[in-house]
């Protein structure tokens, strides 16, 4: 399994809903989840990385962009990466 | 700690102090990956539910979100409010910082006593619906009340921390419920820092201490909106 779950790409938008429109899937760590949930889970990163605090935080923040993860686009984090 | 540049990421995970940090048998990476998916499952069926009717926040679906995003991974602790260790209450303490930036330091507050808690939270979510009735009943209503009804649900509940662990986890359950609930999106705090003050500052300020940090949320509702 890798971290923190990249969006690698998008799938062939094939499923519906009950209602009738359709659902766009992305692929995350080599699986298949709906857009929904790609948007859904950047909110929950998002509360994760606010639960951590600092200065553990700022800290793992910039080990990831470091090493060359993208944070705003998987936790909608703007000001990450001040310690690096 | 400082961070040592050029060190491969080892992953996210909780704070090693926290007593959620590591489930048995899963590494803290995995933990913290299977909360969020949890949580996310959350936040996903926030619009279906309030498409069927209105979310009415309660101690009891606190409690059920909590025990959502956590229960597999420590099923004791998962879901239930804090109570007693042994005989002693199971008091809970967080830091929140206070000041400006020039006088900047933590203060450390304890979360509501555990006798008290559930009669509290009752409290909390009941004054959340009867403001939520009330801005769906207004002609006149603003935007803004409802996102200041949300912003005050989730700082109080926070203030309160229910559980031994996981409560801002919780809360943000709760920040998107009541503003879902009220028509609006979900929010993601982009900048961390910024949460953490005008949360602070809603903690001990006096006059609607709540209003800061509820115009930070406007003004993220609002960027989304045109983006």
């Amino acid at each position: 399994m890798s971290y923190p779950g990249t969006v690698s790409k998008l799938a062939n938008s094939n499923g519906s809903t009950s209602n009738g429109s359709r659902t766009i899937y992305v692929v995350i760590d080599g699986k298949r989840v709906s857009l929904n949930h790609a948007s859904a889970r950047v909110v929950a990163l998002n509360a994760h990385l606010l639960a951590v605090g600092e200065p553990q935080r700022t800290e793992m923040i910039a080990e990831a962009q470091r090493a060359g993860i993208n944070v705003s686009s998987i936790a909608g984090v703007s000001n990450a990466g001040t310690v690096a | 700690m400082s961070p040592t540049h050029g060190a491969p990421f080892r992953g996210f995970r909780d704070h090693e102090e926290s007593p959620f940090f590591c489930a048995a048998g899963l590494t803290p990476e995995e933990t913290w990956d299977i909360s969020i998916n949890r949580l996310a499952d959350i936040l996903e069926t926030l619009g279906p539910l309030a498409d069927a009717g209105p979310i009415e926040p309660s101690p009891a679906l606190l409690c059920a979100w909590h025990r959502e995003i956590f229960g597999n991974l420590f099923p004791s602790d998962a879901g239930r409010l804090r109570w007693r260790r042994g005989r002693d209450p199971e008091h809970v303490y967080f830091d929140a910082i206070i000041g400006t930036h020039q006088t900047r330091r933590l203060r450390r507050y304890r979360g509501t006593s555990p006798r008290k808690l559930h009669r509290r939270l009752e409290k909390i979510c009941k004054e959340f619906n009867a403001t939520a009735a009330q801005i769906r009943a207004s002609d006149t209503a603003e935007r803004y009340d409802a996102i200041h009804a949300a912003t005050r649900l989730y700082v109080k509940v926070l203030r309160a921390h229910p559980f031994v662990d996981g409560n801002l986890r919780a809360g943000i359950a709760a920040l998107s419920a009541g503003l879902v609930t009220l028509g609006l999106d979900i929010v993601t705090f982009k900048d961390l820092e910024r949460h953490d003050e005008l949360l602070s500052i809603a903690f001990v300020g006096k006059h609607d201490p709540y209003r800061p940090l509820a115009e930070h949320i406007a003004e993220i509702l609002g960027a989304s909106e045109t983006a």
